[in-house]
């Protein structure tokens, strides 16, 4: 009897089952899997032609150029890779805020990623983060793991500051097999975001951002007179909400965010603003395919 | 309100504003996932405009608390403080002083509050004359400010009367100076002596008020009466009125009248219903402020059976003319019967007179002598009437020209007593009357010894002689305030007030009525009625002020009343209203204070 989990219902489950991940460039990986790997083998993708070694396998001789040029040449196939996949959500203090949640849309993301995953054959590692790695639930391959993902995914709770860069160095370096990485956050981070992506890069992996927001974080509704408590750092800030001030709000998290995918395109990843009002279906159905990250 | 009081009154608003400003409730506490954003708008943004922002919108409160202030407050500048000197406060106290203001407060009492103020702004020093345009109240000479006060504090409107400005003349000269100060609505358009100081507490006002009220017979039958009101409206707008007529004997009649602008209307009612005696009309319009106008008394004659006693050994042709008479009821009495019966409001005398005058009217047919009324002689045979008074309410339609009389008594004039009614060829009186309660008419000769019973005209001067005699003196219609009746030691009693205290005067009584009310005045057996009234186009018409409202004039050599105060109160309420739109524009915030 499966475990019963609160993140989805069966219906939606069901609805993700016949999507499959994908990924634009070959990546490593020690296992077979239905992903491109860099290495050539007995897969059916042609990938080039090389002389002739010996001990090379005679059935990928390309028997055509031997008669037109009188030379060995061998076909070389890339061999299907599993592929490496890294699901870092931020469970930093400013998650839990918003209304709808920021933290359950995120981890709701998270789950339906790893899902899909899991169903591929993909080694799928999911990382809490906030102002460094607060908890990580080890590569997990195969279908059986769904469950084990879900309950860490549950048993995380939003709490302290956010610094990604310090949560990216913690996660990634030598160990790590190239793969792809869905990282979730609301990027409140004070740090700026291109300078975490330019650490990142080194790595070649494949990123896909997810920007998690609340409507009343990119809409305010304030009173005349407000004091705004840092969920993250305790500070108070008292402002005078006028017009002005909540569109010059407006703009300037309109700005955030554009800096914020601006990085992600620099770097050759996907950017997904993700609206916590949206329909949750409609996001992954619609904007993960048009994103390139389902087909 | 004067410069002390008004300032004052800024400051503490000022003061208010400034504390809840500083007093201002914390600002709500919201808790958001992180301030990163809004650190970088307000890096931006605050600084210097923002304390700029917090003292323009301070700045922008106060001007508009203050200019509120002002514009309710309204303090008068430009009056200086003067020296001590002997003062004139005239108040009016007509009737139109008792409109009603916007703020709920009559003309009067606005007059009367800015009289006190007036004193004290004067100061100690100076010394004050208080009178009023009603003559009701005077200090009688100049006196300290503290009577002067307690003068004022006593003096109320009239409800009645034409007001008139006090004679000065009498007063003692001053050598401090003297000024005159006219507190006025302007109604009344009295004028003070040269360099008077004149104070309007007029302010336009809508009044309907009854300006005539009658009971008079219809033209087409004058045993029947009807009601007539009339209605004056003050206003610049039509005015829908219900107007209702009230009396003994049947429910009161009520009509709805729509009086035009600063324009006349009348309603007509008929009043046969009523039994009789004083009819009240009163009226209800919406907005009206004057109410002593807005009721009105008239009288309604009795209309009832008239208890007749004939006197007489026996006259057929008398009585059968009497009984012919519908109004009358005829009792038949022998000249031994008289004395003891009574209780009658009419007697005819045939052949025969009392020794005792009687209480009631009475017809005397050939006297023998009425030593309570005139002296008779025997007259020749067959006189001859040649004269008699056509006009008079008892030869009225009665013709003596074919009066054949076989002998007759004549009467000797009594000047201011008797009127001759009739005379024979010799000048000598035939028939007379006595106009003076109890009313007599004497017929020098009887029904018997002539033709006269069998003229056509004897009903007729029956009827007339019957009419005339028990008729009740007409009813007399007066404005409220002192009252004069032709009657000595009269009692006056009122349906509204009561028992009415009376003063004699040569040839009448005199007395009181303060407010339209109905009078009953009884003396020497007569019985009169007062209509009194506050029915006068001029005071219901409450908006014939030729002085703008709540102004005070300079006194000037030509005597003029230019105004001095400007009328700035409601460019500063327009001040305040264009503040508080831009303070709402710029700040976007729906309450400043």
């Amino acid at each position: 009897m499966k475990p019963r989990s609160t993140l989805f219902d069966e219906a939606f489950l069901r609805r993700l089952e016949h999507l499959d991940l994908v990924t634009r460039r070959p990546v490593a990986g020690h296992l077979r899997g239905s992903h491109r790997s860099r290495r050539t083998g007995t897969g059916m993708v042609f990938a080039d032609y090389r002389p002739y070694s010996e001990g090379d396998d005679t059935r990928n001789l390309d028997w055509g150029i031997y008669l037109r040029l009188d030379r060995l040449i061998l076909r070389l196939f890339e061999e299907e890779a599993d592929l490496p996949v890294y699901l870092l959500l931020d469970t930093s203090a400013s998650m839990g805020h918003g209304e709808p949640g920021k933290f359950d849309f995120a981890r709701q993301i998270v789950a339906a990623l790893g899902y899909l995953a899991l169903r591929n054959y993909d080694r799928v590692s999911a990382i809490a983060w906030a102002d460094g790695v607060a908890s990580e639930l080890s590569g997990r391959r195969g279908r059986t793991q769904v469950w084990p993902l879900f309950r860490f995914l549950e048993g995380l709770t939003p709490s302290a500051g956010t610094d990604l860069n310090a949560a990216l160095r913690g996660t990634f370096g030598a160990t790590r097999t190239r793969g792809l990485v869905i990282l979730v956050s609301d990027f409140l981070d004070a740090a700026a975001f291109a300078e975490s992506a330019r650490w990142l890069r080194q790595f070649r992996h494949e990123v896909v951002a997810f920007h998690v927001m609340a409507p009343d974080e990119l809409e305010p509704d304030l009173p005349d007179q407000v004091e705004l408590q840092d969920a993250e750092t305790g500070q108070a800030l008292v402002l005078e909400s006028t017009s002005q001030l909540l569109e010059a709000y407006r703009e300037e998290m309109a700005r955030h965010c554009k800096d914020i995918e601006n990085a992600c395109r620099r770097e050759g990843w996907s950017y997904l603003l993700a609206k916590t009002d949206a329909p949750f279906e409609d996001l992954m159905l619609m904007a993960l395919r048009r994103a390139g990250v389902l087909r | 309100m004067n410069v002390g009081v008004a300032l004052g009154f800024l400051a503490l608003v000022a003061a208010a504003v400034v504390g809840l400003y500083l007093l201002r409730p914390p600002p709500q506490r919201v808790r958001v996932g992180s301030t990163l954003i809004w650190q970088r708008v307000l890096a931006a943004q605050r600084g210097l405009s923002q304390r700029w922002r917090w003292w323009l919108s301070l700045l922008l409160a106060l001007v508009i608390a203050l200019a509120l202030a002002l514009a309710v407050t309204r303090p008068r500048s430009g009056e200086p403080v003067r020296d001590p000197k002997d003062i004139i406060l005239v108040v009016d106290a007509g009737p139109t002083m008792n409109a009603m203001r916007s703020d709920g407060r009559t003309r009067f009492e606005h007059a009367r509050d800015w009289a006190i103020d007036e004193i004290r702004r004067n100061g100690a020093g100076a010394r004050f004359f208080v009178t009023d345009t009603m003559r009701t109240v005077s200090t009688g000479t100049f006196v300290d400010a503290e009577r002067a006060q307690a003068v004022l504090k006593g003096l109320a409107p009239a409800q009645g009367g034409a007001p008139r400005f006090p004679d000065l003349v009498l007063l003692p000269k001053s050598a401090a100076g003297r000024e005159v100060v006219f507190v006025t609505d302007g109604v009344s358009a009295l004028e003070g002596p040269t360099g008077t100081r004149m104070h309007s507490v007029f302010e336009v006002a809508s009044n309907v008020g009854i300006t005539a009220f009658s009971v008079r017979a219809r033209a087409t039958d004058p045993t029947r009466f009807e009601g007539f009101v009339e209605l004056g409206n003050a206003a610049s707008q039509p005015a829908k009125v219900t107007v209702k007529i009230a009396g003994a004997g049947r429910d009161p009649l009520t009509r709805i009248a729509t009086v035009g602008p600063r324009g006349f209307g009348s309603v007509t009612f008929p009043v046969e219903g009523f039994t009789g005696g004083a009819l009240q009309a009163s009226l209800e319009a919406p907005g009206d402020v004057l109410g002593i106008d807005d009721g009105a008394f008239a009288f309604l004659p009795f209309n009832r059976v008239l208890q007749v006693a004939l006197v007489t050994a026996g006259n057929r042709d008398l009585e059968r003319a009497l009984r012919l008479d519908p109004r009358l009821k005829l009792s038949v009495l022998t000249p031994a019967q008289y004395a003891a019966k009574a209780g009658f409001d009419a007697y005819v005398f045939d052949r025969f007179v009392p020794a005792q005058p009687p209480l009631a009217p009475s017809l005397v047919f050939q006297p023998a002598a009425i030593s309570w009324l005139t002296q008779a002689a025997s007259l020749g045979a067959a006189p001859q009437v040649t004269n008699w008074l056509g006009n008079h309410p008892v030869l009225e339609n009665v013709s003596l020209a074919d009066v054949q009389i076989e002998k007759a008594a004549a009467f000797r004039e009594m000047p201011g007593a008797l009127s001759v009614l009739a005379t024979e060829s010799g000048g000598k009186a035939l028939i007379v009357a006595r106009d003076k309660a109890p009313r007599v008419v004497a017929v020098g000769f009887a029904s018997t010894a002539s033709n006269f019973a069998s003229q056509a005209s004897f009903p007729v001067f029956l009827a007339n002689a019957m009419q005339w005699l028990t008729a009740e003196v007409p009813p007399q219609s007066a404005a409220v305030g002192a009252v004069r009746v032709p009657f000595e030691n009269a009692k006056v009693e009122a349906v509204k007030a009561g028992k009415i205290a009376t003063r004699a005067v040569p040839g009448g009584t005199l007395f009181t009525l303060p407010a339209s009310d109905f009078a009953t005045v009884e003396a020497e057996g007569v019985r009169m009625r007062v209509a009194v009234n506050t029915t006068d186009p001029a005071i219901t018409d409450i908006n014939a002020s030729a002085l703008p409202p709540d102004t005070v004039s300079v006194p000037t050599s030509a005597g003029a009343t230019a105004v001095a105060a400007a009328q700035w109160w409601p460019a500063l309420l327009i001040l305040a209203g264009v503040l508080m739109l831009v303070e709402w524009l710029t700040y976007h915030r729906r309450v400043t204070i």
